[in-house]
């Protein structure tokens, strides 16, 4: 009877699971919905996008997936930036969850009681237990958002060096196809690497600035689609592709000066931290000093 | 399960989370730059802390102040260093626009790259001066590779850009390179600028921390040696432990405002097959 409670319990959260995912299906992506047609996601190569020491999480993660747990779509652009499978994700997410919940469980014994405190033992447990086991849930999000943050502006400096490279090409009579090709050639970090598996991988039927395009909409680096955009539109109107990415060039490297601006402005204003700390250690220590001097003479 | 034990399975855990979320997509290592490598700055890095630890162990007694007295001393000298670099960088980086502007220029009157570079090189000096004779040197045998060698030498990212246009050109792939070089110049001295500008709006922040730094070290050290009792609280057990955690915090600060004072440096977009070693 003591086994088939839990089995019960398991069983009821499992059909109730897939019932509530049968009410509130997934989306279907948005590639599909924008007429791109079944081709898109074989378009974009994704290179490691499962290592192999990641294995055995991928496939917490899938059957989770299967339980209907989901990343939001903006998790989605951020793990396709680091080329990052979605099930090891949420299988990462979950082990740290467990991993927490297995801490709090085994460091529980440890825990002093917390009477001298005015707290009763249990309840310190459970708020640890509860920011250890919510941690990864929780932080996952906001780690990874952060990260991918420094990842874009990582891919902007790369971009820009493409980008200025594929003008002086373009002008040299090189067709755009080809520039977009050779410009990607010169660097080696994982920013080009990306734009070259881009435009190898790509099908019959898409020019190279639509993979392009579609790799700017995938890891949402609008530089990128705007790129695509422009040259399509030059190449529609007949107007001049150079210029379209000279102006693109342009408008890059403001916004990357606009954006070393602001973090420069940021440090500075931190800055005042560490002066307030050692104002703080250098009174401190005549604080210390001192009281111990009134104690000895009084 | 024992507390150490579980101590060191979360810390196991937090590396393999970060280590899923980061070590992804490999990032390959830039070349190092000669500044780094060079051994100079390791013996200067690490011999005034060993100095003022020995010195300061000798007088005092006290390993605890010796070892303070070590961080600090390592603390201004990474002080020392940042700002050394970041207005080295900042020279280079002028220093490259400039040549670049000059060969811009050159290309514009119709002068071949070769032709160009030689010219420039002649009149070089300051911190590309070196480099600049040594790639006018090899350009008329290898066009190319002089370039990617020269590119590794630099080892910046505004010389990686300069370089790939450059290389483009001597290949006759380039178009209008006087126009493209010129944009580049507009950029790095643009950047230049905008760093100039970060600068001086820290300069009352650099300041003030030298002058706490200065003065701490002016009223602590002469309190020390004249008034033994004043500061006879930090020889015993708690007091001890007092000033080992003031003197952390000071030091740490001064160690956050050198590393807050580096320069963000354009990153890199070097190819490992040109031999830079990445």
């Amino acid at each position: 009877m003591s086994v088939l409670v839990p089995l019960a319990g398991i069983g009821f959260g499992l059909g109730l699971c897939l019932v509530l995912r049968g009410l509130f299906a997934p989306l279907p992506p948005l590639q599909a919905t924008a007429g791109f047609g079944p081709r898109v996601p074989n378009l974009l190569v994704r290179p490691d996008r499962t290592p192999r020491p990641l294995a055995p999480v991928a496939a917490v993660g899938r059957t989770a997936a299967m339980l209907g747990l989901r990343v939001s779509a903006r998790e989605r652009h951020d793990l396709a930036l680091f080329a990052l499978d979605e099930a090891v994700y949420l299988g990462m997410r979950i082990l740290g969850t467990c991993l927490g919940a297995a801490i709090a469980a085994a460091a529980a014994p440890f825990v002093p009681s917390g009477a001298s405190l005015g707290l009763s033992g249990t309840l310190l447990v459970g708020v640890a237990g509860t920011v250890v086991v919510l941690g990864p849930a929780v932080g996952g999000p906001r780690l990874l958002a952060a990260a991918a943050r420094r990842r874009r502006e990582s891919f902007l400096d790369a971009f820009d060096a493409f980008l200025g490279l594929l003008g002086a090409l373009l002008a040299g009579g090189v067709s755009t196809e080809g520039a977009l090709v050779e410009a990607s050639a010169p660097g080696d970090g994982w920013a080009h690497q990306r734009i070259r598996s881009a435009l190898r991988g790509r099908m019959r039927g898409f020019e190279s600035w639509e993979v392009l395009a579609l790799l700017g909409w995938d890891t949402r680096v609008r530089a990128v689609e705007r790129l695509a955009v422009r040259i399509d539109l030059a190449l529609h109107e007949g107007a001049s592709v150079r210029d379209a990415v000279v102006e693109q060039s342009a408008e890059l490297a403001s916004v990357r000066r606009n954006a070393a601006r602001e973090a420069a402005e940021r440090t500075t204003t931190y800055m005042n931290y560490p002066l307030a700390g050692m104002v703080i250690a250098y009174l401190g220590f005549f604080l210390v000093a001192g009281l111990d001097l009134m104690r000895r003479t009084f | 399960m024992s507390p150490g034990l579980a101590g060191v399975v979360a810390g196991i855990g937090c590396v393999l989370v970060a280590a899923g979320v980061r070590r992804v997509a490999v990032r390959l290592p830039r070349p190092p730059s000669p500044r780094q490598v060079s051994r100079r700055v390791w013996v200067r890095g690490g011999a005034l802390p060993v100095v003022a630890a020995s010195a300061v162990l000798l007088f005092t007694r006290s390993p605890l102040i010796a070892i303070l007295a070590a961080g600090l001393a390592a603390a201004l000298g990474a002080v020392a260093r940042a700002d050394r670099a970041r207005r080295e960088w900042v020279e280079m980086v002028e220093a490259l626009a400039e040549w670049a502007e000059s060969l811009a220029a050159l290309r514009r009157v119709g002068r071949e790259l070769g032709q160009a570079v030689a010219a420039t090189a002649k009149e070089a000096s300051g911190p590309l001066g070196r480099h600049l004779q040594q790639l006018a040197a090899e350009y008329p045998v290898d066009p190319v590779g002089a370039l990617r060698r020269f590119q590794v030498r630099l080892a910046d990212g505004y010389a990686d850009r300069l370089v790939n246009l450059l290389a483009a050109g001597a290949l006759g792939r380039a178009g209008r390179l006087g126009d493209a070089l010129g944009i580049q110049v507009a950029t790095m001295r643009a950047d230049v600028e905008a760093i100039r500008q970060a600068e001086s709006n820290r300069s009352g922040e650099r300041s003030q921390g030298r002058q706490i730094a200065g003065l701490a070290v002016l009223t602590l050290v002469p309190l020390a040696v004249v008034s033994r009792d004043f500061t006879r609280v930090f020889a015993e057990g708690d007091g001890r432990l007092w000033l080992g955690v003031l003197g952390a915090v000071f030091i740490a600060c001064i160690w956050a405002i050198a590393l807050m004072g580096r320069p963000r440096r354009l990153r890199r977009c070097i190819a490992r097959r040109d031999g830079a070693g990445g």
